[in-house]
Protein backbone atom coordinates (compact mmCIF):
# COMPACT_ATOMS: atom_id res chain seq x y z
CA UNK A 1 0.00 0.00 0.00
CA UNK A 2 1.38 3.42 -1.16
CA UNK A 3 0.56 5.46 1.72
CA UNK A 4 3.47 5.52 4.18
CA UNK A 5 3.36 8.99 4.70
CA UNK A 6 -0.09 9.02 5.99
CA UNK A 7 -1.96 11.50 4.17
CA UNK A 8 -4.43 11.83 1.80
CA UNK A 9 -3.48 13.04 -1.44
CA UNK A 10 -3.16 16.62 -1.86
CA UNK A 11 -6.36 18.34 -3.81
CA UNK A 12 -5.38 19.40 -7.34
CA UNK A 13 -9.15 19.59 -8.70
CA UNK A 14 -8.09 17.06 -11.13
CA UNK A 15 -10.32 16.38 -13.57
CA UNK A 16 -10.10 12.28 -14.66
CA UNK A 17 -11.82 11.86 -18.28
CA UNK A 18 -10.76 8.15 -18.97
CA UNK A 19 -10.72 5.07 -16.58
CA UNK A 20 -7.22 3.91 -15.60
CA UNK A 21 -6.31 0.53 -16.71
CA UNK A 22 -5.13 -0.75 -13.50
CA UNK A 23 -8.73 0.44 -12.03
CA UNK A 24 -9.27 -3.13 -12.88
CA UNK A 25 -6.92 -4.94 -11.29
CA UNK A 26 -7.23 -8.40 -9.43
CA UNK A 27 -5.80 -10.24 -7.27
CA UNK A 28 -1.86 -11.67 -8.83
CA UNK A 29 -2.58 -15.27 -9.23
CA UNK A 30 -0.11 -16.47 -7.03
CA UNK A 31 -2.32 -15.33 -3.41
CA UNK A 32 -5.67 -16.71 -4.98
CA UNK A 33 -5.39 -19.25 -3.18
CA UNK A 34 -4.95 -17.17 -0.28
CA UNK A 35 -8.58 -16.02 -0.31
CA UNK A 36 -10.32 -19.28 -0.49
CA UNK A 37 -10.82 -19.55 3.55
CA UNK A 38 -12.16 -15.67 3.53
CA UNK A 39 -14.33 -16.30 0.76
CA UNK A 40 -15.76 -19.24 2.63
CA UNK A 41 -16.19 -17.49 5.85
CA UNK A 42 -17.97 -14.82 3.24
CA UNK A 43 -20.28 -17.47 1.86
CA UNK A 44 -21.46 -18.21 5.53
CA UNK A 45 -22.45 -14.99 6.32
CA UNK A 46 -24.36 -14.55 3.50
CA UNK A 47 -26.34 -17.84 3.45
CA UNK A 48 -27.15 -15.93 7.49
CA UNK A 49 -28.21 -13.07 5.49
CA UNK A 50 -25.84 -10.32 5.91
CA UNK A 51 -26.86 -7.64 3.90
CA UNK A 52 -25.22 -4.03 3.43
CA UNK A 53 -28.26 -2.52 4.95
CA UNK A 54 -27.49 -4.54 8.25
CA UNK A 55 -23.85 -4.06 8.34
CA UNK A 56 -24.59 -0.08 7.95
CA UNK A 57 -27.10 -0.36 11.09
CA UNK A 58 -24.66 -1.88 13.01
CA UNK A 59 -21.93 0.14 12.71
CA UNK A 60 -24.24 3.14 13.30
CA UNK A 61 -25.79 1.45 16.56
CA UNK A 62 -21.98 1.29 17.21
CA UNK A 63 -21.17 4.55 16.78
CA UNK A 64 -18.85 3.37 15.02
CA UNK A 65 -17.79 5.95 11.36
CA UNK A 66 -15.77 2.27 9.14
CA UNK A 67 -13.33 4.66 7.26
CA UNK A 68 -11.72 6.27 10.47
CA UNK A 69 -8.67 5.88 12.09
CA UNK A 70 -9.12 4.41 15.36
CA UNK A 71 -7.07 3.39 18.34
CA UNK A 72 -8.30 -0.65 17.88
CA UNK A 73 -10.10 -2.39 15.18
CA UNK A 74 -14.34 -3.31 15.42
CA UNK A 75 -13.91 -6.83 16.52
CA UNK A 76 -11.34 -5.77 19.54
CA UNK A 77 -13.38 -2.62 21.14
CA UNK A 78 -15.15 -5.17 23.49
CA UNK A 79 -14.79 -5.65 27.51
CA UNK A 80 -11.50 -6.78 27.26
CA UNK A 81 -10.40 -2.87 26.26
CA UNK A 82 -10.24 0.04 28.49
CA UNK A 83 -12.99 2.36 29.19
CA UNK A 84 -10.90 5.09 28.31
CA UNK A 85 -9.70 3.61 24.32
CA UNK A 86 -13.30 2.26 23.82
CA UNK A 87 -14.45 5.66 24.66
CA UNK A 88 -11.95 6.87 22.32
CA UNK A 89 -13.11 4.30 19.71
CA UNK A 90 -17.02 5.91 19.74
CA UNK A 91 -18.02 9.22 17.97
CA UNK A 92 -20.67 9.18 20.92
CA UNK A 93 -21.81 8.49 24.82
CA UNK A 94 -25.26 7.73 23.41
CA UNK A 95 -26.69 5.12 21.11
CA UNK A 96 -28.24 6.81 18.32
CA UNK A 97 -32.44 5.55 18.44
CA UNK A 98 -33.47 2.78 16.05
CA UNK A 99 -35.65 5.12 13.71
CA UNK A 100 -32.78 7.78 13.18
CA UNK A 101 -30.44 4.55 12.30
CA UNK A 102 -33.03 3.30 10.09
CA UNK A 103 -33.05 6.24 8.43
CA UNK A 104 -29.49 6.46 8.00
CA UNK A 105 -29.74 3.19 6.48
CA UNK A 106 -32.31 4.27 3.67
CA UNK A 107 -30.20 6.91 2.94
CA UNK A 108 -27.64 4.78 1.83
CA UNK A 109 -28.97 1.44 0.47
CA UNK A 110 -31.55 0.57 -1.90
CA UNK A 111 -35.06 -0.74 -0.62
CA UNK A 112 -36.87 -0.44 2.38
CA UNK A 113 -35.70 -1.00 6.26
CA UNK A 114 -37.38 -0.97 8.67
CA UNK A 115 -35.94 0.36 12.22
CA UNK A 116 -36.69 -3.59 13.87
CA UNK A 117 -34.31 -4.73 11.77
CA UNK A 118 -31.29 -2.48 13.09
CA UNK A 119 -28.61 -4.52 14.85
CA UNK A 120 -30.23 -7.65 13.72
CA UNK A 121 -26.37 -9.03 12.52
CA UNK A 122 -24.70 -7.69 15.43
CA UNK A 123 -20.61 -7.08 14.49
CA UNK A 124 -17.69 -8.94 16.91
CA UNK A 125 -17.57 -8.67 20.08
CA UNK A 126 -21.22 -8.07 20.46
CA UNK A 127 -23.77 -10.52 22.28
CA UNK A 128 -24.83 -12.83 19.21
CA UNK A 129 -22.59 -12.32 16.56
CA UNK A 130 -21.98 -14.73 14.37
CA UNK A 131 -19.34 -17.67 15.42
CA UNK A 132 -17.06 -18.15 12.05
CA UNK A 133 -15.10 -20.66 14.13
CA UNK A 134 -17.28 -23.92 13.81
CA UNK A 135 -17.49 -24.70 10.15
CA UNK A 136 -13.43 -24.70 10.17
CA UNK A 137 -13.40 -26.75 13.12
CA UNK A 138 -9.91 -28.03 12.11
CA UNK A 139 -8.28 -24.96 11.89
CA UNK A 140 -10.29 -22.34 13.37
CA UNK A 141 -10.38 -19.65 10.57
CA UNK A 142 -9.75 -16.26 13.76
CA UNK A 143 -6.45 -18.71 14.76
CA UNK A 144 -5.57 -18.43 11.09
CA UNK A 145 -5.38 -15.11 11.28
CA UNK A 146 -3.39 -14.90 14.08
CA UNK A 147 -1.05 -17.34 12.52
CA UNK A 148 2.59 -17.50 11.65
CA UNK A 149 1.71 -18.35 8.24
CA UNK A 150 -0.84 -15.97 7.81
CA UNK A 151 1.52 -12.82 9.08
CA UNK A 152 4.12 -14.49 6.31
CA UNK A 153 1.33 -13.95 3.65
CA UNK A 154 0.99 -10.12 5.20
CA UNK A 155 4.39 -9.16 5.53
CA UNK A 156 5.31 -11.12 1.49
CA UNK A 157 2.41 -8.30 0.35
CA UNK A 158 4.12 -5.44 1.75
CA UNK A 159 5.45 -2.75 -0.82
CA UNK B 1 -22.08 4.28 -29.91
CA UNK B 2 -19.44 6.68 -30.28
CA UNK B 3 -19.56 8.95 -27.30
CA UNK B 4 -18.08 12.64 -27.08
CA UNK B 5 -16.90 14.10 -24.36
CA UNK B 6 -17.39 17.88 -24.05
CA UNK B 7 -15.68 20.11 -21.26
CA UNK B 8 -16.74 19.60 -17.77
CA UNK B 9 -19.03 21.75 -15.67
CA UNK B 10 -16.75 24.07 -12.95
CA UNK B 11 -17.63 22.52 -9.27
CA UNK B 12 -21.12 23.40 -7.71
CA UNK B 13 -20.73 26.34 -5.08
CA UNK B 14 -20.83 24.88 -1.72
CA UNK B 15 -24.05 24.95 -0.15
CA UNK B 16 -23.04 24.07 3.21
CA UNK B 17 -23.32 25.89 6.53
CA UNK B 18 -21.25 25.89 9.69
CA UNK B 19 -24.87 24.64 11.46
CA UNK B 20 -25.21 21.95 8.88
CA UNK B 21 -21.36 20.75 10.31
CA UNK B 22 -22.38 20.97 13.66
CA UNK B 23 -25.59 19.18 13.49
CA UNK B 24 -23.42 16.61 11.63
CA UNK B 25 -21.25 16.44 14.24
CA UNK B 26 -24.29 16.18 16.83
CA UNK B 27 -25.40 13.26 14.50
CA UNK B 28 -22.07 12.07 15.51
CA UNK B 29 -20.81 11.92 12.05
CA UNK B 30 -18.05 14.17 12.15
CA UNK B 31 -15.59 14.14 14.55
CA UNK B 32 -16.02 17.30 17.08
CA UNK B 33 -12.90 20.05 16.60
CA UNK B 34 -10.42 19.46 19.12
CA UNK B 35 -7.47 21.68 17.35
CA UNK B 36 -7.36 25.44 17.04
CA UNK B 37 -4.50 25.45 14.63
CA UNK B 38 -5.70 22.06 12.82
CA UNK B 39 -9.00 21.63 13.43
CA UNK B 40 -10.64 18.12 11.79
CA UNK B 41 -13.06 20.25 9.41
CA UNK B 42 -13.06 24.36 8.51
CA UNK B 43 -16.27 26.03 7.53
CA UNK B 44 -16.31 27.85 4.17
CA UNK B 45 -16.79 31.01 3.57
CA UNK B 46 -20.31 32.29 2.58
CA UNK B 47 -20.87 31.32 -1.20
CA UNK B 48 -17.80 29.48 -1.79
CA UNK B 49 -17.48 29.06 -5.49
CA UNK B 50 -14.34 26.48 -6.37
CA UNK B 51 -12.39 24.72 -3.99
CA UNK B 52 -9.43 25.55 -2.68
CA UNK B 53 -8.77 24.28 0.43
CA UNK B 54 -5.91 25.62 2.47
CA UNK B 55 -2.70 23.15 2.90
CA UNK B 56 -3.17 20.34 5.25
CA UNK B 57 -6.70 20.15 3.86
CA UNK B 58 -8.74 18.11 1.35
CA UNK B 59 -12.69 18.21 -0.09
CA UNK B 60 -15.03 16.56 1.49
CA UNK B 61 -18.76 15.87 1.09
CA UNK B 62 -21.64 15.77 3.88
CA UNK B 63 -22.68 12.70 2.43
CA UNK B 64 -19.17 11.35 2.21
CA UNK B 65 -19.93 10.93 6.48
CA UNK B 66 -23.47 9.73 6.68
CA UNK B 67 -22.21 6.66 4.40
CA UNK B 68 -18.84 6.06 7.47
CA UNK B 69 -15.97 8.32 6.39
CA UNK B 70 -14.29 9.99 9.20
CA UNK B 71 -11.69 12.55 9.68
CA UNK B 72 -8.85 11.48 10.02
CA UNK B 73 -9.67 8.70 8.20
CA UNK B 74 -8.59 4.78 8.20
CA UNK B 75 -5.30 3.85 6.65
CA UNK B 76 -7.26 1.78 3.87
CA UNK B 77 -8.99 4.96 2.72
CA UNK B 78 -6.18 6.61 2.27
CA UNK B 79 -4.37 3.35 0.32
CA UNK B 80 -7.64 3.22 -1.76
CA UNK B 81 -6.74 7.19 -2.75
CA UNK B 82 -3.12 6.05 -3.63
CA UNK B 83 -4.28 2.77 -5.38
CA UNK B 84 -6.45 4.56 -7.64
CA UNK B 85 -4.57 7.57 -8.00
CA UNK B 86 -8.05 9.77 -6.95
CA UNK B 87 -8.26 12.71 -4.35
CA UNK B 88 -11.11 12.27 -1.82
CA UNK B 89 -13.46 14.26 -3.58
CA UNK B 90 -13.47 12.01 -7.01
CA UNK B 91 -14.91 9.00 -4.91
CA UNK B 92 -19.13 8.79 -5.85
CA UNK B 93 -21.31 8.28 -2.71
CA UNK B 94 -21.49 4.95 -3.41
CA UNK B 95 -17.81 4.18 -3.70
CA UNK B 96 -17.53 5.69 0.29
CA UNK B 97 -20.68 3.42 1.30
CA UNK B 98 -19.57 0.37 -0.87
CA UNK B 99 -15.56 0.91 1.18
CA UNK B 100 -17.36 1.46 4.52
CA UNK B 101 -19.49 -1.60 4.07
CA UNK B 102 -16.45 -3.82 3.22
CA UNK B 103 -13.84 -2.59 5.90
CA UNK B 104 -16.98 -3.30 8.82
CA UNK B 105 -17.33 -6.94 7.12
CA UNK B 106 -13.21 -7.37 7.67
CA UNK B 107 -13.18 -5.68 11.09
CA UNK B 108 -16.57 -6.21 12.43
CA UNK B 109 -17.05 -9.86 11.39
CA UNK B 110 -13.98 -11.43 9.86
CA UNK B 111 -12.42 -9.88 12.80
CA UNK B 112 -9.20 -9.14 10.46
CA UNK B 113 -7.86 -5.62 8.75
CA UNK B 114 -9.47 -4.84 5.91
CA UNK B 115 -7.99 -7.14 3.23
CA UNK B 116 -6.34 -5.85 0.67
CA UNK B 117 -5.95 -8.65 -2.01
CA UNK B 118 -9.97 -9.62 -0.92
CA UNK B 119 -10.88 -5.86 -1.99
CA UNK B 120 -8.66 -6.26 -5.29
CA UNK B 121 -10.68 -9.94 -6.13
CA UNK B 122 -14.43 -7.86 -5.66
CA UNK B 123 -14.15 -4.73 -6.72
CA UNK B 124 -13.14 -2.93 -9.74
CA UNK B 125 -12.86 1.04 -10.47
CA UNK B 126 -14.94 2.28 -13.48
CA UNK B 127 -15.64 6.02 -13.80
CA UNK B 128 -18.96 7.76 -14.11
CA UNK B 129 -19.20 10.47 -16.83
CA UNK B 130 -22.18 12.75 -16.74
CA UNK B 131 -24.98 13.02 -19.56
CA UNK B 132 -24.90 16.49 -21.22
CA UNK B 133 -28.39 16.06 -22.08
CA UNK B 134 -27.73 15.62 -25.68
CA UNK B 135 -27.59 11.93 -27.05
CA UNK B 136 -23.85 10.66 -27.62
CA UNK B 137 -22.31 13.58 -25.83
CA UNK B 138 -21.41 13.44 -21.95
CA UNK B 139 -18.97 15.61 -19.69
CA UNK B 140 -16.54 14.24 -17.18
CA UNK B 141 -17.38 15.61 -13.88
CA UNK B 142 -15.30 17.16 -10.98
CA UNK B 143 -16.20 15.41 -8.01
CA UNK B 144 -17.48 11.65 -8.00
CA UNK B 145 -16.51 10.34 -10.74
CA UNK B 146 -14.60 7.24 -9.51
CA UNK B 147 -17.50 4.29 -8.55
CA UNK B 148 -16.46 1.12 -6.93
CA UNK B 149 -18.45 -1.67 -8.30
CA UNK B 150 -18.67 -5.70 -7.52
CA UNK B 151 -17.06 -7.78 -10.00
CA UNK B 152 -19.86 -9.56 -11.87
CA UNK B 153 -19.02 -10.76 -15.19
CA UNK B 154 -18.88 -13.56 -16.82
CA UNK B 155 -14.81 -14.01 -16.60
CA UNK B 156 -15.32 -12.53 -12.99
CA UNK B 157 -16.26 -14.22 -9.82
CA UNK B 158 -19.95 -13.60 -9.56
CA UNK B 159 -21.94 -14.03 -6.09
CA UNK B 160 -19.15 -14.64 -3.41
CA UNK B 161 -19.87 -11.46 -1.48
CA UNK B 162 -22.97 -10.49 0.76
CA UNK B 163 -25.86 -8.49 -1.00
CA UNK B 164 -25.00 -4.69 -1.39
CA UNK B 165 -27.57 -2.99 -3.20
CA UNK B 166 -26.95 1.14 -3.13
CA UNK B 167 -29.35 3.68 -3.71
CA UNK B 168 -29.75 5.90 -6.70
CA UNK B 169 -30.38 8.76 -5.42
CA UNK B 170 -27.80 11.07 -4.49
CA UNK B 171 -29.38 14.39 -5.34
CA UNK B 172 -27.85 17.65 -4.48
CA UNK B 173 -25.17 15.90 -2.79
CA UNK B 174 -22.43 17.74 -4.95
CA UNK B 175 -22.68 20.96 -3.30
CA UNK B 176 -22.63 19.92 0.24
CA UNK B 177 -18.28 20.12 -0.48
CA UNK B 178 -16.74 21.71 2.86
CA UNK B 179 -13.24 21.12 3.69
CA UNK B 180 -11.48 18.62 6.32
CA UNK B 181 -7.69 17.46 7.52
CA UNK B 182 -5.55 15.09 5.58
CA UNK B 183 -4.38 13.68 8.53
Amino acid sequence: MRNGDDLLPSYTGRLISERLDHWRYGVVQAHQSWLDLILNALKKLREEGLTAALILSAVHNRRVLPLMSWPLRMDEMGSGASSRVLEACRMSNEVPADDEVAARVRAAVAGDFKSEHVNGFPTRPDQGSIDLVSPFSTYGFHSWFSSTSFKTYLCSRRD
Amino acid sequence: MLVRLIAADDSRPSSMTERQLLELEREALLHPRTSSSQPEWITLAVDHREPRPPKGYVVSFAKFHHHGLGSPPSRFMRALCHHYGVELQHFSPNAITATAVFAAVCEGYLGMMPHWDLWLHLYRGELFISPSGTAGVRKPVRGGCLNLVLKTGKSEKPQEYISVGLTSNHAGSDSQWFYIAER
